[in-house]
């Protein structure tokens, strides 16, 4: 069924009415008999009050973009409440705390780092506001800060409490979140503005512009100027405008000064604090006067408060800021190569949420799921619609399509950087794990296609994700004949086992939790169909459904989402 | 699109599958190599580059110990700066204009290395478009690379040597392209190797550099060998590498497994084949890699190579804090890792044909932001091997004064040497043809000199 915005919205309306009166919980039990029918079903309008309204790959298409994979529950609920409501669900639910949950581990005032990483897991695979926590981790990927170079006393803490950061406001003004994060006392180490000092000429000292610098490159307008396309202007020339320049950096330099760790008694006396955001000494604040983006110059004898404030106005109300982090957010979530028309009109969220706010983060992202090019059918998108999926997001997919549980309460898979060559906050540096504008050498560079993801795709990694897949399939099911360890994360492949019977079924199972709504093209589904049909049934069904998903997490069409 | 795109596009593809498939050596063709454990080829040569990323302070790396530069050097960073009494002083063959030079004090190896004159020093490397001076740079008249003292700009800029324009190739790639272009080598495993990951260095129009982990070459699990399953696991797999994706990004993925596949057997064999080496090496990140990347010179002989470049990086030079505590120890493992590395090159009696060199994203500010240094522009770098003409500097030593003719403000210094000079010099050694050279780096015209003499011949 193609997307039709005005019957969605209808239905929607008719099941909000219908689903009032239950809880969640019901709700979720009624469907499964009612939604039986899976790919290419539902949507007919015939059933009852509570019916699908729209198709299972539709749900599986905007869970693979919105969530950290499909789950069956999940499926049935955005069947059940259509795009619209539930991405409006979503992006009403509160944050999911990772700092809680680290905290609840037990493990003491300094936890292992890893459980900070076992965490992440927990929310991508448990957490309710999924939407939420997979834009937090779009976001960590904007607003960069890495454990790489953040250690020691709190460090662990301290990056959860980050990435709550993140969640709380992902979906709410960016100006807000820009503050939160200039402020976060785990940046203000990352990007050493924490204790940075006015001038001291007599010294030969100046401002540290380490976070002037980034915070203009990185995480507000970019380097060169962008139309509302995102696509960078040009001059008469042909070149590329740049936004700014070293005065502009040594001007924002001079603003990021005074700022100290919480708690700080005095300037010399400023214990680690990680936690809570950083205060200001106005002595060690550089007050005089400072030229910034445009023209804007911040007159001379303020206080650091307010310098800041005017600050982060200048970069969240610069025309770049808008298609520089719409352009981030779409890359993250949907696609490598949005068109201008997608950008349009998304940057125009940004602009004005309708409500006359401007950077409204939420609208942002309602407007990035829900334009009709997100939600036109994967199966009719261009060829060169969509991404490479990050590779922390394939085992998140494999895992949740799976109901994959943690044996004691920890997923383990707590350096998956070895393998993968990706981890929540360990990204090498500042810019990530992978460049926005990337393209590796070859077809993609020749049909000029931006990939960023392939940037981590090495034979190395490569190899180690393929085979790293082999064991969380082959070797993490439910009855493996092994003990199991503490740590690993055993696949259920009990709703698999009754299909294996049926190998149609059974590859078609597979394919709508892991091909992201998209229908396993025919030669593949052969392939994949031969594999399970030449697998002798000799046991519970277990072996077929283990070789069905794994030719299919391991092949290149699992590795992009459409 | 025209035809002699698409016919390009059919070269790649089977480059692609020369590069690193199976090629002209048949499996049989292995086992034989790999029963003579062949040394490396008599004129075997390879470069290895060591990046440091983040941004190196070289002005700590190498620094004045007296006469006029030690008093600008004074003035200009009070204190973080290596005290004259701790620097390991340096007798290089051409004497300093304004005064002695020494290497910082966690250097001590590189420091016995050029005494020895294994290890020459050029000073104030930077990206440039064409020669600046002060005087160019402050009536905006000269031609600058764009976003300068930005980190991944100014490495593109270094990589690629092309910073006058958004460049999809690096020096080394084209280096290797005009190596089989000239016909030096008929290679059927990429000449370039990477142990971190993509690069654009490396990347060549013939395609990207082979990666290696520094624990080795990563082979395909569950589905080779016995057993029926693995057999039906095998064939289903290549059978969904092998069909065309509609959507480019996933033939992308499939092309990338298919090369790992393909490469990964053979080169593992013969690293398999070659005796454990004797030299120990450290327990840091970038000694593991060189340790690799020995490993694989030892093994260019088994698998018929006569020209690698290699390469490998290290991180955490981004001192912009707590450098009087980070750096030292940076450049300490910098010195271990080098000096294991040469120790291993000499046990495999390769020392004479294999080059190291670094490479940075930019030199620092001479001045000093409270606790640390800022982006800056040329930076000294390091040239190792039994090839190079070691003990001496080559290039010119800038002017450390601020406001000096050499600084464009803050201490941020105009490069005397282009990247293209130094990097064309290795370039040539490593066999590219002064007819090639122009292809390889189009700028290196612009520049005086083209080899700065720096290689034996």
């Amino acid at each position: 069924m193609r997307f039709d915005p005005d019957f969605s919205r209808a239905r929607r309306r008719a099941l909000s009415r219908a689903l009032a009166g239950l809880a969640p919980s019901l709700a979720v039990g009624l469907a499964p008999g009612l939604l039986a029918a899976g790919c290419g079903g539902g949507g007919g309008g015939s059933g009852g009050a509570v019916a699908p309204v729209i198709t299972a790959s539709a749900a599986a298409h905007l869970l693979t973009q919105a969530t950290f994979g499909p789950t069956p529950e999940e499926l049935e609920r955005v069947q059940l409440l259509g795009e619209a409501a539930w991405v409006d669900e979503q992006l009403a639910l509160p944050a999911t705390s990772h700092l809680e949950h680290l905290d609840a581990y037990g493990q003491g005032q300094d936890p292992a780092s890893g459980l900070r990483v076992d965490t992440w897991w927990h929310m991508a695979m448990r957490a309710p506001d999924q939407l939420r926590q997979r834009v937090a981790f779009a976001l960590s990927q904007l607003f960069v800060v890495s454990e790489v170079e953040i250690t020691g006393a709190q460090a662990t803490r301290g990056l959860a409490n980050y990435y709550d950061v993140l969640a709380r406001g992902a979906f709410g003004p960016y100006r807000r979140l820009l503050e939160d994060v200039t402020l976060s006392p785990v940046m203000g180490v990352y990007l050493s503005h924490v204790k940075n000092e006015r001038a001291d000429a007599a010294r030969n000292v100046r401002p540290d512009e380490n976070y002037a610098r980034e915070v203009m490159q990185l995480f507000s307008i970019g380097l060169v100027e962008l139309g509302f396309d995102g696509v960078p202007r040009r001059d008469g020339a042909g070149q590329t405008i740049p936004t700014y320049d070293q005065a502009t950096v040594e001007g924002f330099a001079q603003v990021f000064t005074g700022w100290t760790y919480a708690g700080a008694r005095s300037w010399s006396n400023a214990p680690r604090n990680l936690l809570e955001p950083m205060i200001s000494f106005q002595q060690w604040h550089d007050t005089s006067e400072k030229r910034l983006l445009g023209g804007r110059v911040l007159p001379a004898g303020r206080t650091a408060e307010q310098d800041l404030a005017d600050a982060l106005d200048v970069l969240a109300q610069h025309p770049n800021t808008g298609p520089f982090v719409c352009r981030h957010l779409i890359q993250r979530l949907v696609t490598s190569n949005p068109g201008p028309d997608y950008m349009r009109r998304v940057v125009q969220a940004w602009e004005d949420d309708g409500r006359g706010q401007r950077g409204n983060l939420g609208a942002v992202v309602r407007a990035i799921l829900l334009d009709p090019e997100a939600r036109r059918a994967p199966d009719l998108q261009p060829a060169e619609w969509g991404k490479v999926r990050e590779p922390l997001l394939r085992v998140s997919a494999l895992w949740r399509a799976f109901g994959a549980q943690p044996v004691v309460g920890r997923y383990g898979y707590q350096n998956p950087e070895r393998e993968l060559a990706q981890a929540p906050l360990r990204a090498p540096s500042v810019f990530n794990f992978f460049r926005p504008n990337h393209r590796p050498p070859g077809e993609l560079s020749d049909l000029g296609l931006d990939a960023p993801e392939t940037q981590l795709a090495t034979e190395t990694t490569t190899t180690a994700t393929t085979n790293r897949f082999y064991t969380l399939v082959h070797e993490r099911w439910d009855g493996v004949p092994r003990s199991l360890g503490p740590d690993e994360v055993i696949l259920s492949l009990a709703p698999l086992r009754p299909l294996a019977g049926d190998p149609e079924a059974l590859v078609d199972r597979v394919g709508l939790l892991l091909l992201g709504g998209r229908r396993m093209p025919p030669d593949m589904r052969q392939t994949v169909l031969d594999l399970v049909r030449a697998t002798p049934l000799t046991d519970d069904g277990t072996q077929r459904a283990l070789e069905a998903i794994w030719i299919v997490v391991t092949s290149p069409e699992f590795a992009v989402q459409r | 699109m025209r035809d002699d795109e698409l016919n390009r596009r059919g070269f790649l593809e089977r480059c692609a599958c020369l590069a690193l498939g199976g090629g002209a050596l048949g499996l049989s063709g292995i086992l034989d190599r790999v029963a003579l454990a062949a040394p490396p080829a008599a004129d075997y040569r390879a470069l290895v580059c060591v990046f440091l990323f983040g941004g190196n302070d070289a002005f700590n790396l190498l620094a004045p110990i007296d006469g006029q530069d030690r008093a600008d050097y004074d003035l200009s960073r009070p204190f973080l700066g290596v005290t004259a009494g701790e620097l390991l002083p340096l007798t290089p063959t051409t004497a300093p204009p304004r005064g002695r030079y020494g290497l910082h004090p966690q250097l001590p190896t590189l420091h016995r290395l050029f005494g020895e004159g294994r290890l020459a020093l050029v000073p104030n490397v930077g990206p440039l478009v064409e020669p600046v001076t002060r005087a160019t740079w402050q009536a905006r008249t000269a031609q600058l690379p764009p976003q300068l003292f930005s980190h991944n700009d100014q490495t593109q800029h270094w990589q690629t040597s092309r910073p006058d324009r958004p460049a999809a190739t690096g020096w080394c790639g084209r280096a290797a392209d005009a190596l089989i272009d000239q016909g030096t080598v008929a290679q059927d495993i990429a000449l370039n190797v990477s142990l971190q990951g993509t690069n654009v260095q490396q990347t060549g129009v013939r395609g990207q550099a082979y990666s290696v982990g520094a624990t080795g070459v990563v082979r395909l699990r569950g589905v080779d060998g016995g057993g029926a399953a693995n057999q039906r696991r095998r064939t289903a797999f290549d059978a969904l590498l092998a069909r065309r994706a509609e959507s480019p990004l996933a033939r992308e993925a499939a092309r990338i497994q298919r090369r790992a596949i393909d490469a990964a057997d053979r080169v593992a064999t013969a690293l398999d084949a070659q005796t454990a080496l004797q030299t120990t090496f450290p327990e840091t990140g970038v000694a593991r890699q060189l340790q690799m990347v020995a490993r694989l010179i030892g093994a260019s002989g088994d698998l018929g190579l006569r020209r690698q470049v290699f390469f490998v990086g290290m991180g955490g030079y981004d001192t912009h804090g707590e450098q009087a505590t980070r750096h030292p120890q940076l450049l300490g493992q910098l010195d271990a890792a080098l000096g294991a590395f040469w120790n291993a090159l000499v046990e495999l009696n390769v020392h004479d044909r294999v080059t190291t060199f670094t490479g940075s994203d930019f030199g620092r500010t001479l001045t000093i932001n409270g606790d640390g240094t800022d982006h800056g522009w040329g930076g000294h770098h390091l040239v190792l091997g039994g090839g190079v003409r070691g003990g001496d500097l080559y290039g010119t030593l800038p002017v450390l004064a601020l406001n000096g003719p050499d600084d464009t403000r803050s201490g941020r210094l105009i490069p005397t040497t282009a990247v293209d000079q130094y990097a064309a010099t290795l370039a040539r050694w490593l066999g590219v043809t002064d007819a090639s050279l122009p292809q390889v780096f189009p700028n290196l015209s612009r520049f005086q000199r083209a080899d700065l003499g720096f290689m034996r011949p």
